[in-house]
C-alpha cells in the first residue's frame, strides 16, 4: 500500500468505512449492557447540557494543541484504508486531553490524571496508535464500521500511546506503520503480551450523536472525543476563512475537533460549520486556515464543513478514558490561589 | 463546574460558611511543626477557619460510601478551588512566601508523589491543616 494516495483512492469508490447495522445493533446493546446510553440526545438531556455552546465558537482541538503542542494534529496520512481507526484514534484523543487538561478525576477511580510520556515522534505521529485500534476490525482486509470500533476500544483493545513497548514484548509504536495495522484483525489477532498492552486504557463511555445540535452539545459541555462515518466528500479547496464545499463522494471516516455557530459565520454561510479533522496528512488540501474574524488558524488538514451535513453522518462520541494517574505534584493548590 | 469541587464545596458550606452552623473547632497545638509567615490580622481567623474546615472535610469524605478525595492530587485540586472561592483575588499574593508555605507543610508531610487518601493519609492532611491554622493565629 505504499502508494496509496486517499484522496484519489476514496474519490474513486475505495470504502474504508462503511454501515453495518448489525455493528450498529451490537454497538447500542453493549452501551445498554454497560449502563449507558446510545442516544446522544438522553445523555444530553439527563445531564442539562442540551443547547450547551448555541452561538458560540467552540475550539476543541486547541486543547490537544495545548496538552500536546501543534503537531498533534493531524498526525500521519494513511496508507492504507484504515481510516475507521484514525477517526476514533483521533477521538480517543480529543477525549484523553480535555481529561487532562481539565483535571478531571477519572470517573471510576477518581483519582486526578496526568499527561503520560509521548516521544516528539510518538506526538507527531498523532500521539494514539490507530494500528491497536484498527488490529480488532472484524476482517484481513480494509475497511470497518464507526460502531464497531467504537465498541472495540471500550471492550477489546483501548487508548494505546505511540511509544516502544518493547520491553514488555509489544511493538514499537511510536511511528505509524500500515503493515502492523494490517497484519492483525479479530481472526488472527496480535499476541497475547500485545493485546494485554492495547487494553491497559480503554474507554469507559460512548454514544450516538444525531445531527449537528447533538455534536455541539457534546463539544461544549462532555470532556469527549467526536468521529463519525459518511458518505460524503469535500472539496480540495478551503475558502479564506478554511472552509470547504461538500463535493463527491468518500466512504470514509473523520474527527470533529470544533463547531462554531457565531452569528456571523450564520450569517455568511448560511448555517453553523462543523471542523472536520481529516487523517490524509497536512497537504491533501489547499487554502485559507484562519478562523473568521480570530487569529486563531485551523489544524493543517482540517477544514470547516456545513453543520446540517452531519444529518448524513454516523455519529459517535467518546468520552471517560481510563488514563495515566499523574506522579508527582507540582503543588498543593496554594501557589497561585491565596 | 466538576463534580468534585461542587461537592466538595457544599461540604465547605455546612461546616463553615452556613451562618447556624456550628463552626469548627479552632486548632490545637499541634504535634508538627509548620512555618508560615505573619498574616494580616483581619485574615486570621478566616483563614484559620478555613484550614480546620477543610481537614474536617477530608476526614469526613473518607466516611462516605463514595469519597470524592480519592488520592493527593484530587486533594489538591479541592484546595485550589476552595481557595478561589474562600480568598478574595485582590488578597492572592499579599502575604510573601505564604502560599509557598502552606504547600509546602503539604509536601514535606504528605509527600510530592500522587497517592490515595488513606484513613491515615487523611487524618495526616487534617493534622497538617490544623498546623496551618495554628500557625496562622499563633505564629
Amino acid at each position: 500500500m505504499a502508494d496509496f494516495e486517499p484522496f484519489e483512492e476514496y474519490s474513486r469508490g475505495f470504502v474504508g468505512a462503511s454501515w453495518s447495522p448489525a455493528a450498529a445493533e451490537s454497538f447500542a446493546s453493549y452501551l445498554i449492557r454497560s449502563g449507558g446510553d446510545p442516544y446522544g440526545g438522553n445523555v444530553a438531556s439527563d445531564w442539562g447540557f442540551s443547547g450547551r455552546g448555541e452561538g458560540e465558537l467552540l475550539l476543541n482541538f486547541r486543547v490537544v494543541e495545548k496538552v500536546w503542542g501543534k503537531d498533534a494534529i493531524p498526525g500521519p496520512a494513511q496508507v492504507r484504508g484504515d481510516c475507521v481507526s484514525h477517526g476514533c484514534g483521533n477521538a480517543c484523543l480529543f477525549a484523553l486531553s480535555h481529561e487532562i487538561y481539565n483535571r478531571k478525576p477519572d470517573e471510576k477511580t477518581k483519582r486526578v490524571e496526568g499527561k503520560p510520556e509521548v516521544s516528539k515522534r510518538g506526538v507527531s505521529q498523532g500521539v494514539i496508535s490507530t494500528e491497536a485500534i484498527y488490529n480488532f476490525r472484524g476482517h484481513s482486509g480494509d475497511g470497518w464500521q464507526c460502531a464497531e470500533a467504537a465498541e472495540m476500544v471500550c471492550t477489546r483493545t483501548g487508548v494505546v500511546l505511540r511509544n516502544d513497548y518493547g520491553d514488555r514484548g509489544g511493538p514499537d509504536l511510536t511511528n505509524y506503520s500500515g503493515s502492523i495495522a494490517g497484519k492483525y484483525y479479530r481472526g488472527n489477532p496480535p499476541p497475547k503480551s500485545w493485546q494485554a498492552i492495547y487494553a491497559e486504557h480503554q474507554a469507559r463511555t460512548a454514544t450516538n450523536l444525531k445531527g449537528p445540535d447533538q455534536v455541539r452539545d457534546f463539544l461544549a459541555a462532555a470532556n469527549c472525543g467526536i468521529f463519525f462515518c459518511s458518505g460524503l466528500g469535500w472539496s480540495k479547496t478551503r475558502d479564506e476563512n478554511g472552509y470547504a464545499k461538500q463535493t463527491g463522494s468518500w466512504s470514509h471516516s473523520q474527527s470533529i475537533g470544533a463547531f462554531d455557530s457565531r452569528p456571523e459565520v450564520v450569517k455568511k454561510y448560511g448555517e453553523p460549520l462543523v471542523l472536520i479533522i481529516n487523517s490524509w496528512g497536512s497537504h491533501w488540501q489547499k487554502g485559507g486556515r484562519r478562523i473568521l474574524g480570530t487569529d486563531i488558524d485551523i489544524p493543517e488538514g482540517s477544514y470547516w464543513a456545513k453543520s446540517s451535513l452531519l444529518n448524513k453522518c454516523s455519529v459517535i462520541a467518546i468520552s471517560s478514558i481510563n488514563g495515566w494517574p499523574i506522579g508527582k505534584l507540582p503543588t498543593y493548590g496554594a501557589k497561585g490561589n491565596i | 463546574m466538576k463534580p468534585t469541587q461542587l461537592i466538595g464545596l457544599l461540604l465547605l458550606g455546612i461546616v463553615f460558611f452556613l451562618p447556624d452552623s456550628p463552626r469548627p473547632n479552632g486548632p490545637k497545638p499541634p504535634s508538627i511543626t509548620v512555618v508560615i509567615p505573619e498574616v494580616q490580622e483581619a485574615r486570621k481567623s478566616v483563614l484559620a477557619d478555613f484550614y480546620m474546615a477543610i481537614g474536617e472535610i477530608v476526614v469526613d469524605d473518607g466516611e462516605r460510601d463514595s469519597p470524592q478525595l480519592a488520592d493527593t492530587a484530587a486533594f489538591a485540586q479541592f484546595h485550589a478551588s476552595a481557595l478561589g472561592f474562600q480568598v478574595k483575588r485582590n488578597d492572592i499574593g499579599t502575604v510573601p512566601g505564604l502560599a509557598d508555605a502552606i504547600d509546602k507543610a503539604f509536601f514535606d508531610n504528605i509527600g510530592k508523589d500522587v497517592t490515595s487518601l488513606n484513613d491515615s493519609t487523611r487524618r495526616k492532611v487534617a493534622e497538617v491543616c490544623n498546623a496551618i491554622a495554628w500557625s496562622i493565629l499563633n505564629g
